[in-house]
């Protein structure tokens, strides 16, 4: 029976959504350092398997917080979703899509894969981009054109135009915020591995 | 069919466009185009093209340099509002020692994460987008243990992780104001210092929607626990909270303790199948109690 042009633009529609589906995937890698796949869908259940960073995943199952996830070799297991991301190392980010609709820009992925030995060069500009925007001054207006192409005299005092001031940030709590920074950054992975171990956490 | 056939890839372009989008310019464009080949009526095609950039716009997220940026703005405006650091050196390591410890559990553990003890009595607890996390003198004093910090901190870093300050901002009248202040290069002081102040107020007086705060609560609390801490921190922190006489911080902006605290109680027997965890009552003790 000949389709009729309804279920041809509807067929061809679907299609298309279909493909735009598609470009949702469901593989992953793993974004940790390390990561456990578990038997059983508690956090608690027997490791089955230890995957490192990069290791690509093909989704089984999702649930709310975790995937049911299986490695090219053929294991099963469960993982957190925080572990996991669509976003393939080897590529580096990507816009949009995604199982995971993550969209992590190029300095965070590079930071969160290069150790925190380098926690240094995670340092994106915050403090004193967000004070040089804070402090930065409206920008002048431009001239408006004299009608009839009159130009004032060149001698002429320019009448001043109030500018507003931005409140500058009180320097003791610019203080605060850069010591802030500052004692994060001076704690090496090493220090929160030997912290973590000293209180039985890992 | 002649009309069909244009409007049919009309509807592909659109499709294929939404799942592979782009920059605000780029989808409002190819939506522009698109509208034009299924229509032929340029008018048309020119609103099109305007309420797609309305519409992204809205969803657009920040880069990590812009996101930190603002987050910076935000932590002066809290700190500023909230008062000054605790001057002991030990408790303000120790607190981000063990903040970058549930960190590294968390969706994104590559942020570079920065933890402060404020000198507040009121218990609070706040973050700011892009790595800043505080937390009040007044709270401490009302934990015990180090899975009660540890829970209290990873609710802060997922409301960073899952973006919902940003969040926020993209559904209020901000969103313009954030996208176009957000840009160091382009940006005017004055939207940017409105927006850090929005942000603030926002942390501080109106609190996040909802929704978003059981969602750091289930967030917070998971990643806890894949840290090696007991997964009934955060939810005996909360017990103590709603038990206390204390008005304000986290009780003014935080959705009913209640309510949160059976969502919290199922989410450990269900989803984390009654896991347990690490404690750590001694060491807490020894470095908080000292600097009360």
């Amino acid at each position: 029976m000949p389709m009729n042009r309804k279920h041809v633009a509807a067929w061809a529609l679907a299609a298309c959504l279909a493909a735009g589906a598609a470009l949702a995937q469901t593989t992953l890698w793993v974004k940790s350092p390390e990561a456990e796949l578990r038997q059983g869908a508690g956090l608690s259940g027997p490791v089955v398997a230890k995957v490192k960073q990069g290791t690509q995943l093909e989704v089984v199952k999702a649930e709310r917080i975790r995937y049911l996830v299986r490695t090219a070799a053929g294991q099963e297991g469960w993982i957190s979703r925080q572990k996991v991301t669509d976003v393939n190392p080897a590529k580096g980010a990507q816009p949009g899509g995604g199982l995971l609709r993550e969209d992590r820009s190029a300095a965070e992925m590079s930071a969160a894969t290069s150790g925190r030995g380098l926690r240094q060069t995670e340092q994106g500009g915050g403090l004193s981009s967000a004070l040089e925007t804070l402090n930065r001054p409206e920008p002048t207006p431009t001239p408006t054109p004299v009608a009839n192409g009159t130009q004032p005299p060149a001698n002429a005092t320019p009448t001043p135009t109030p500018q507003p001031t931005p409140t500058p940030v009180d320097p003791a709590v610019v203080e605060a915020v850069r010591q802030m920074e500052a004692l994060a950054r001076s704690i090496s992975e090493g220090d929160i591995d030997a912290f973590l171990k000293a209180g039985g956490l890992q | 069919v002649n009309k069909r056939i244009p409007r049919l890839a009309g509807a592909c372009a659109l499709a294929l466009v939404a799942t592979t989008a782009c920059t605000t310019t780029e989808f409002s464009n190819a939506v522009g185009s698109t509208v034009m080949i299924a229509t032929g009526d340029a008018e048309r095609a020119d609103r099109a093209r305007s309420a797609a950039g309305a519409a992204v716009d809205t969803q657009r997220q920040l880069t990590f340099e812009e996101e930190r940026e603002l987050g910076a703005a935000i932590a002066l405006q809290v700190v500023a509002d909230i008062g000054k650091p605790h001057p002991s050196r030990e408790l303000q390591r120790y607190v981000n020692l063990v903040g970058l410890g549930v960190a590294r559990q968390s969706s994104r553990p590559g942020l570079p994460y920065s933890f402060a003890v404020l000198e507040n009595e009121t218990p609070n607890a706040v973050a700011a987008p892009g790595g800043y996390v505080f937390i009040t003198t007044g709270a401490l004093a009302l934990m015990e243990n180090e899975a009660e910090l540890a829970g209290v901190l990873a609710h802060e870093i997922a409301h960073i992780t899952e973006r919902h300050i940003l969040k926020t901002f993209q559904r209020s009248r901000y969103a313009d104001a954030l996208a176009q202040g957000a840009s160091a290069a382009r940006g005017k002081g004055r939207d940017y210092a409105e927006v850090s102040r929005a942000g603030k107020d926002t942390l501080l007086e109106r609190g996040l929607n909802q929704e978003f705060e059981y969602e750091s609560d289930v967030v917070g609390t998971e990643i806890a626990t894949l840290a090696g801490y007991d997964p009934r921190g955060l939810r005996s922190f909360l017990d103590k909270m709603g038990g206390s006489n204390r008005d304000g911080g986290w009780l003014k902006t935080h959705p009913n303790t209640r309510q949160r605290l059976s969502q919290l109680d199922a989410f450990i027997a269900g989803d984390l199948g009654g896991a347990t965890g690490i404690v750590n009552r001694e060491r807490f003790q020894q470095v908080v109690s000292g600097t009360r």
